[in-house]
């Protein structure tokens, strides 16, 4: 079963499109990552789905439901926490955890007792008091304690030290393996959700640029250098920034399937010495969003 | 109704202090009231300084419930994003909580601060009921008003505005229908219904607007429900009622069945000489078996006297609807019984010199019998035939109406 769909999702600000057309599907059990530069509607995306705006076209459906019916019976299996989210600053954190708590059926006083103590947070403090990482991980405390089947992060690291998002990537990590959670997370941190997600949604100028598995897509793209000696053949389908400097080829392969397409490697570069590493997410991202980007100066020129 | 106590218990939780400050302001208002009943009553200047006092701390006191009442709905705003929309809340929920915890705060806490003054000035049951409705109903006046700008707003520089806007559209309503208004001063009762069927507008569209943008978070279709309410009033205020005439015609309660034992008598009348060389006549009536529950309210008087060379002098004299019941909760000399001399006194001094054709002034004791002045001011010609002879014909009349204390 999807956790989520959507179906054609459009949003216009007046004249400026933030999300266009976007189809995309997130079985139950994943971790799957948004990702995206700035302004490609990531944030867009999960207020349409969280229905915090209405779309303009397309449907969004979270949990069987449609996201502009979304009501109390389905945000009390949905945990959400953003980085402009409001919160009652005037509360302890004990405070907020005392309101929140009869709001939720599946309420689990251990699981709320177990990230109290990982996060380190002092519960008679009030939010407004909190540092930054501290109000975001109690927000997240306030999401989770309930074990929500769907867990929604819109940029949860944004501004946070290596300390706290290391707390905070563990605490998300450690619910998503103890259960059947989904969660999405929106981020331009990539080298945390690397570490999380399993499901990469790629988005480029409010268009779903690339949807799939995160295994899949560090197997497929790999960084190739070539020793050439002669001429530098045109470079294949699906190379991205493809360049030479003296004898050495550099380009991105985004179809790499092993034997076979070293064996197309051996055919186009006779004699060359073709060596092929693997990429990380972030390097994958920046190749992808740089490929976007010249793509979309060439449409412009 | 769980939900909706839980989320009352949190507002009341976080504006414990500003209810706080409101209690205070009530305290401040017995304070001005204990210090009039300790006075002497004769001081006018104490008695206007104390009544711009009171009037002041009510003006404050309706100020900081309306900005309180936009406090609460931001709290969990319904316009942009906010806590509770992404938490198991239903907007109808909320609503039902914000209401429960306005009724509590900002109208039955008053109430409840209230009482133990309302007894020490010897309100009994019946008065202390009719007071915390008045405390209610203006509360919830205020809710009523402040509630749909509260919802369609996240923050008070919105709210403020649109109550400027808002008091700005009402003024300019009231200025260009006055004329109207003016035209009308005979359809008292006319004028009565269209206030009310303004006023049932006003908190029919409040609450429509209220429910809608809490419902559907629409912000631009609440204010166009807004814009409509206001509309529908201005319409009413015009058009109110269609043909004219009011719907129900003022019949005044006769005494008879509520004081059918009722007697107004003439009890003589005596002259008294101003400083403009003018006489004051005051006729004296004396009413008898007013029920106790009831005070007796003069409105119209018709004087005559005629003189030995066959002409007649003739004066009218109305009361200018003085309403205010006995004891009122709202009205600043709630804390009195109506005997108010020291104002009076002056007030009819400044009368006299104006040859105002002054209201009746009648006072009342504990037993049910009132006594009424009617003055007659006489010119100065007149005067001096009073002073030579005695007028052949006095004849007062009269027409009273009773109503419920």
């Amino acid at each position: 079963m999807n956790i989520i769909e959507t179906q054609n999702l459009s949003r216009s600000f007046r004249n400026t499109e933030a999300l266009s057309g976007l189809d995309l599907s997130l079985p139950e059990g994943r971790v799957a990552a948004l990702l995206g530069p700035n302004g490609a509607g990531k944030t867009t995306t999960i207020k349409l789905l969280m229905n915090l705006l209405v779309p303009t076209a397309g449907t969004a459906r979270v949990l069987g439901v449609d996201s502009r019916r979304l009501g109390p019976d389905q945000f009390a299996r949905i945990g959400y926490v953003s980085e402009n989210q409001q919160l009652p600053l005037w509360m302890t954190v004990g405070g907020l955890l005392d309101y929140c708590r009869p709001l939720y059926p599946t309420w689990d006083r251990d699981l709320e007792r177990t990230l109290l103590s990982q996060f380190d947070l002092p519960l008679g403090r009030k939010l407004r008091l909190l540092s930054r990482g501290m109000l975001m991980k109690a927000a997240l405390l306030s999401s989770m304690a309930y074990r929500p089947r769907l867990l929604v992060l819109d940029e949860p690291f944004s501004g946070l030290d290596p300390l706290v998002r290391e707390e905070f990537v563990r605490g998300v990590l450690e619910v998503s393996l103890s259960g059947d959670w989904t969660v999405l997370i929106s981020s331009h941190d990539i080298e945390e959700v690397e570490r999380i997600a399993d499901h990469v949604f790629l988005l480029n100028q409010g268009r779903l640029g690339l949807s799939e598995s995160a295994e899949s897509l560090q197997m497929r793209f790999r960084r190739v250098e070539v020793q050439l000696d002669g001429e530098s053949p045109a470079p294949p389908a699906g190379a991205l920034e493809w360049e030479r400097s003296g004898g050495l080829l550099r380009f991105i392969e985004t179809g790499y399937s092993g034997e076979d397409t070293e064996r197309q490697w051996r055919e186009r570069f006779p004699g060359a010495v073709v060596t092929a590493k693997p990429m990380a997410l972030r390097e994958i991202f920046l190749s992808f969003a740089r490929a976007s980007r010249s793509q979309s100066k060439g449409v412009a020129a | 109704m769980n939900l909706a106590w839980h989320i009352a218990r949190k507002d009341i939780r976080r504006f414990w202090a500003p209810v706080a400050l409101l209690c205070a302001i009530a305290a401040l208002r017995f304070g001005v009231g204990a210090s009039l009943l300790l006075s002497d009553d004769s001081d006018r200047l104490q008695f206007l300084r104390t009544e711009v006092y009171a009037n002041l701390l009510l003006a404050i006191w309706i100020f900081v419930t309306y900005l309180l009442v936009a406090a609460i709905v931001h709290e969990d705003a319904a316009e942009g994003p906010a806590f509770w929309q992404t938490r198991p809340i239903s907007g109808l929920k909320l609503l039902a909580g914000k209401a429960l915890g306005l009724f509590l705060m900002l109208g039955l806490l008053p109430v409840l601060v209230s009482i133990p003054w309302w007894l020490a000035c010897g309100f009994g049951g019946s008065e202390i009921c009719r007071a915390a409705a008045e405390t209610l109903a203006v509360q919830m006046g205020v809710v009523v008003l402040a509630l749909p700008l509260a919802a369609v707003t996240r923050e008070y520089g919105r709210f403020l505005l649109w109550t400027v806007v808002g008091v700005v559209a009402f003024l300019s309503t009231a200025i260009l229908s006055a004329g109207q208004v003016m035209a009308a001063n005979q359809l008292t009762w006319a004028m009565a219904t269209r206030m009310v069927v303004i006023g049932l507008i006003a908190a029919a569209g409040g609450a429509v607007t209220a429910i809608h943008q809490f419902l559907t978070r629409r912000t631009w279709r609440s204010i166009a429900i807004i814009a409509a309410t206001g509309l529908s009033m201005a319409a009413a205020h015009r058009w109110w009622t269609p043909d004219g005439s009011a719907i129900w015609s003022p019949r005044p309660n006769s005494p008879v069945g509520i004081a059918k034992d009722l007697k107004i008598s003439f009890r003589g009348a005596t002259e008294k000489p101003t400083t403009a060389g003018k006489s004051l006549l005051l006729v004296n009536l004396l009413a008898e078996s007013v029920p106790p529950d009831y005070i007796l309210r003069p409105f119209y008087s018709e004087q005559r006297l005629r003189w030995t060379d066959g002409s007649i002098s003739k004066q009218l004299n109305f009361s200018m609807s003085n309403s205010v019941p006995l004891r009122s909760a709202i009205e600043p000399y709630h804390f009195f019984r109506m005997e108010q001399p020291a104002p009076n006194r002056e007030a009819w001094q400044y009368m006299d010199r104006h040859e105002l054709i002054p209201l009746a002034q009648w006072n009342w004791d504990a037993s049910g019998q009132s006594e009424e002045r009617f003055p007659m001011v006489l010119s100065a010609g007149e005067t001096g035939k009073l002073a030579s002879e005695t007028p052949v014909t006095m004849a007062p009349s009269g027409s009273a109406c009773s109503s419920p204390n």
